[in-house]
C-alpha cells in the first residue's frame, strides 16, 4: 500500500535531549489531567489490539510542532489513500482526518496515546483492534465434482452445472435424504427469477471482506472482478488507487496478493463467494445466485482479505476494506464476521466504539456505485453462538443481519437470533464439531454446498459443504445483487434506505413453522441428542423471515396499486408490500399527508393491524400512503438499545365504488 | 339525489330488459365473446390521472374468461374465472370461487363493450382488441 507518511521518522533522541527535569515535573502534574482527556477520546481498550500501532482522528489537521511532540511515534501515516474525485466524500466521513501512529519498538500504545490525548487537534483515539474470525462450527467438508452428465434434471433444469442439485439452500425440493426434517419451499425462492427475470449483470460488484478469495478456482475465475487499470506484478500502483498490484482486489492483512490456501485458512471466503456468484451454465460445479447465466452475465466478486492464515487485520485494515470496496466499484460487500455477539448491546455502544470502522462504513453506504441505488449495500452474518441477539456492526439498525435456517426451515442450532436480526436465510446444519455427520436425522449434506480452495483439500477437491451465519448472509447478498441488477435493467433507482427495506420486506414467513414445532432436538453422529432447540424463543425473532428473492423483483417491478371500495371500511393485505411475514410484524405507524386524505375523503384514522391495513374512504380517487414497520423484531435499534431496522412501504390506492374481489379489476 | 335517481332507472331498464331476456341473451353474448381492452372509466368526474390503468379482458365462449391487469405499476396480473349473461346483465366469479365486485350492465356493438356496474354506476368501455403477446407471456398468475 502507498502510504502518505508525514513524519518517517523522529529522532527519540532530539526528544531525550529537550526533555528536562522541570518538564518531567511538568509532565507529572499534567499527566491526571491526561488520563481524563485519554478516557474521553479513546473509543476502546488495547484488548486484542496490535501492539505496534494505534489510530488517531483528527478534528483538524495537526501542525508539525503537534506531531513532533508525540514521544516515541515512529511515523504516522494516513488510514485512508485519498483517490481522486472522492475527495468531498471522504471530508464529508473524515475519512481523511484518520492517522495510524506507528511506534518505535519497546513503546507501547498506551504511552503515546496519552500524551496524544492531551492535543487539542486529537479528537478520536482508537487502539488498532484485531478482527475475530468467525466461530468454526465444523470441518468443511470437501467433495469432488460430479461428471456434467448429471446436470439439469427435474427443478434443476436451468442450469448444467451438476453440483446444482445439491444445493437445496436455492431450490428446496423437500428431499429427506438431506435430512428427515426437510421442508419443500424452504429456500431462497430464485428459480423464477433465474429463469424469468435475471440472473445477473457483469457491471454489479460485490466486495467480500474475509478470507482470500481463490481467484482462479474454475467456477469463480470467470466471475472475478478483475481491475483493468492495473498492470500485475509490476510493483507499482499503476491506477493510483492507493494498493500495488490490486488485480482481484487487496489483501490488507499483509499488504499484498491475494492469498487463500495458508495454514489457518479454511476456504471460508472462497466459499461465500461461491454461494453469491460462482459461474452458473459452465457444465461444473456449482450455482451461485447471481453467477449469471452462463453468457458472461454473472455480477463480479471483489476479494477484500481481512484474514490471511492465522493472521487478522487491524480495525484500520478492515476499515481500509471498506474504503477499498467503495473506491472501487462494489455496490454491495458480504461480510462474514463481526464482534461476537454481546460485545455490544446497542448502537450507541458500537458506535462509540467503532471509530474508523464505523466511519468507513458510513462512506460505502455513500458511495453511489452504480444507476440503480444511490450508495453501497451492507450485509453481515449475525453470528454464530447462539445468543439472543446479533453481533455488531451487522446489528447495526441500518445494516442488514442475516440469520441462519436449516433445510428444515427452522433456526440452526447455532445461530444468533433475537434483536438485530433483519432477515433469515439457509445456512445449512450439519452436524456439530467432532461430528461431522448427524445421522440421526442430518447429512452434510444439509449444510451449504459451494466452492473450495483445493489446496486446503486432502483430495484436491474444489468444493465444500460448510454451515454458518456466514454461509446465510451470501445467500441474502446475492439475492439483494440479483436486485440491483434487475433494478437497473428496468431503469429503476432508489435510496439506500429504500433498498435495504425492500431487502428486508421480501420475506417469507417462518413464524408459522417455528410455531407448529415446541422442540427441535440436533443429534449427534452417534444418535445421542447433542442439543434441543426451544422453538419458542425463535418466534419472530429470525428477522421478517426467509429471504424471498421473488418477492423482491415484485418489488422492484413495483407492486399493483391496491383497489379499495369507498363507503365503508376496508382492509388491504399488506403482504405483497411486506412479505408474507406481514401478519407478524411490528407496524410503527403510517404518513399520510392531509392532501391524500382528502383526495380519497378518509374518514377517521386507518388502522394497522394483523398484517393489514384498514381504512374507510368516502371519496373515489388514488392517493399515496406510506407505512412504517420494524425489518426484524419489535424495538428500531438506535444509540440505546439493540434492535430492526427502520423500514417502510408506499401503498398506492384507488378508491372505486365497488369491491374488488381479490384485487381484481371486474 | 342524482345516485337515487340513477339506481332507479337502473332498476326500470332492469325490469324492461328481463321482458326480452331470450333475445338479449342470444343477441349479446357471442357480441360480448372476445378479447377487450380498457379504454376509459367514467366514474363521475373523478379519474385516476396519476396511475395507469391498463385492462385486458378476455370473454371465451364456453364461460371462461382471463382478465390481465395491471394497475399503477408492476407487471400484468392474470386473473381467471366463469362468466354469465342473463339478459343484459354479466356477472362472474373468481377461480378462487369468489364473485366479481360487481356485476354489469352490458352493451356491445362488436367493437365497444360497455360494462355498467350495478353497484357504484361506474362505467368502464373496452374496445375490441387482441391482447399482445408480451402482456400473456409476462402475467403473473393470482
Amino acid at each position: 500500500m502507498k502510504k502518505v507518511v508525514i513524519i518517517l521518522s523522529l529522532v527519540p533522541a532530539l526528544f531525550l535531549s529537550c526533555t528536562s527535569h522541570i518538564e518531567e515535573e511538568e509532565a507529572l502534574e499534567t499527566q491526571s489531567a491526561s488520563l481524563q482527556l485519554l478516557a474521553t477520546k479513546s473509543v476502546n481498550t488495547a484488548k486484542q489490539a496490535s501492539t505496534s500501532s494505534f489510530l488517531i482522528k483528527f478534528t483538524t489537521v495537526p501542525t508539525e510542532e503537534e506531531v513532533l511532540s508525540l514521544k516515541g511515534v515512529q511515523s504516522l501515516v494516513k488510514v485512508f489513500p485519498s483517490t481522486p474525485g472522492n475527495e468531498a466524500l471522504e471530508q464529508r466521513f473524515g475519512m481523511d482526518r484518520w492517522y495510524e501512529v506507528e511506534l518505535e519498538q519497546g513503546i507501547s500504545p498506551e504511552q503515546v496515546a496519552l500524551s496524544a490525548a492531551s492535543l487539542e487537534c486529537v479528537g478520536t483515539i482508537e487502539y488498532n483492534t484485531l478482527a475475530q474470525k468467525p466461530e468454526r462450527l465444523s470441518d468443511p467438508v470437501t467433495v469432488p465434482d460430479i461428471p456434467a452428465t448429471k446436470a439439469g434434471v427435474n427443478d434443476y433444469k436451468q442450469f448444467n452445472d451438476p453440483q446444482f442439485s445439491n444445493q437445496w439452500h436455492y431450490i428446496n425440493i423437500g428431499d429427506k435424504a438431506i435430512s428427515k426434517t426437510v421442508y419443500t419451499g424452504g429456500d431462497i425462492s430464485v428459480k423464477d427469477v433465474w429463469s424469468k427475470i435475471t440472473c445477473g449483470d457483469n457491471s454489479v460488484i460485490v466486495a467480500v471482506v474475509d478470507e482470500g478469495i481463490k481467484y482462479s478456482h474454475p467456477d469463480l475465475a470467470a466471475n472475478m472482478w478483475v481491475n483493468k487499470e492495473e498492470i500485475p506484478g509490476n510493483g507499482k500502483d499503476d491506477d493510483g488507487n492507493g494498493y500495488v498490484d490490486d488485480i482481484y482486489g487487496y489483501n490488507f492483512v499483509d499488504n499484498g496478493d491475494i492469498t487463500w490456501a495458508l495454514s489457518g485458512d479454511d476456504g471460508h471466503g472462497t466459499h461465500t463467494s461461491g454461494t453469491i456468484a460462482a459461474v452458473n451454465n459452465n457444465g461444473i460445479g456449482v450455482v451461485g445466485v447471481a453467477g449469471g447465466s452462463g453468457k458472461g452475465d454473472g455480477v463480479r466478486i471483489m476479494s477484500a482479505q481481512i484474514f490471511s492464515g492465522n493472521n487478522t487485520a487491524s480495525v484500520a485494515k478492515v476499515a481500509q476494506a471498506f474504503k477499498y470496496a467503495a473506491d472501487n466499484g462494489a455496490s454491495l460487500v458480504s461480510c462474514s464476521f463481526g464482534y461476537p455477539a454481546g460485545t455490544f448491546k446497542s448502537d450507541g455502544a458500537y458506535k462509540s466504539q467503532g471509530g474508523a470502522e464505523y466511519d468507513a462504513m458510513q462512506y460505502f453506504k455513500a458511495k453511489k456505485n452504480n444507476n440503480a441505488v444511490d450508495g453501497g449495500i451492507i450485509i453481515f452474518s449475525a453470528g454464530n453462538s447462539a445468543l439472543p441477539y446479533a453481533g455488531y456492526p451487522g446489528a447495526l439498525a441500518d445494516v442488514i443481519s442475516v440469520s441462519a435456517l436449516g433445510p428444515d426451515y427452522l433456526p440452526t442450532y447455532y445461530t444468533c437470533y433475537g434483536p438485530g436480526c433483519k432477515i433469515a436465510a439457509p445456512g445449512g446444519e450439519g452436524g456439530v464439531v467432532g461430528q461431522p455427520v448427524a445421522s440421526g436425522g442430518y447429512s452434510i449434506r444439509a449444510c451449504v454446498l459451494s466452492t473450495y480452495p483445493s489446496e486446503l483439500s486432502n483430495n484436491g477437491d474444489e468444493y465444500a459443504y460448510m454451515q454458518g451465519t456466514s454461509m446465510a448472509c451470501p445467500h441474502v447478498t446475492g439475492v439483494a445483487a440479483l436486485g440491483i441488477c434487475y433494478a437497473l435493467k428496468l431503469g429503476k433507482h432508489y435510496t439506500v434506505d429504500e433498498f435495504n427495506s425492500m431487502i428486508v420486506s421480501s420475506a417469507k414467513d417462518i413464524d408459522k413453522r417455528i410455531n407448529s414445532f415446541s422442540t427441535k432436538d440436533i443429534v449427534y453422529n452417534s444418535g445421542n441428542v447433542y442439543k434441543t432447540l426451544k422453538m419458542s424463543e425463535y418466534y419472530h425473532q429470525m428477522g421478517t423471515g426467509c429471504i424471498d428473492a421473488w418477492s423482491l423483483m415484485m418489488k422492484i417491478e413495483g407492486v399493483p396499486c391496491s383497489l379499495v371500495a369507498m363507503g365503508s371500511t376496508q382492509w388491504i393485505d399488506l403482504s405483497p408490500y411486506f412479505g408474507t411475514s406481514s401478519t407478524s410484524l411490528t407496524y410503527t405507524g403510517y404518513e399520510m399527508s392531509a392532501d391524500a386524505k382528502a383526495a380519497l375523503g378518509i374518514e377517521g384514522e386507518p388502522e394497522l393491524k394483523n398484517g393489514r391495513l384498514y381504512l374507510k374512504a368516502t371519496k373515489i380517487g388514488s392517493a399515496k400512503i406510506k407505512i412504517n414497520a420494524v425489518g426484524g423484531g419489535s424495538i428500531i435499534g438506535g444509540d440505546n438499545i439493540i434492535g430492526g431496522m427502520a423500514i417502510s412501504r408506499e401503498i398506492s390506492i384507488i378508491t372505486r365504488g365497488h369491491a374488488a374481489t381479490e384485487g381484481g379489476w371486474l | 339525489m342524482k345516485k337515487v335517481l340513477y339506481f332507479a332507472i337502473v332498476a326500470v331498464a332492469t325490469l324492461l330488459l328481463a321482458g326480452c331476456k331470450k333475445d338479449k341473451e342470444e343477441d349479446n353474448a357471442p357480441a360480448c365473446v372476445g378479447e377487450w381492452q380498457l379504454s376509459n372509466i367514467a366514474v363521475k368526474s373523478v379519474t385516476y390521472a396519476d396511475q395507469k390503468v391498463d385492462v385486458y379482458l378476455n370473454l371465451q365462449e364456453g364461460g371462461s374468461f382471463e382478465v390481465y391487469q395491471m394497475i399503477g405499476q408492476g407487471r400484468f396480473r392474470r386473473y381467471t374465472g366463469t362468466w354469465k349473461l342473463e339478459g343484459t346483465l354479466l356477472s362472474g366469479t373468481y377461480s378462487s370461487k369468489k364473485p366479481w365486485g360487481s356485476s354489469y350492465q352490458v352493451s356491445a356493438d362488436g367493437n365497444t363493450l360497455t360494462l355498467t356496474s350495478t353497484t357504484s354506476g361506474e362505467v368502464d368501455t373496452y374496445t375490441k382488441t387482441t391482447i399482445p403477446a408480451s402482456v400473456k407471456e409476462e402475467a403473473y398468475d393470482m
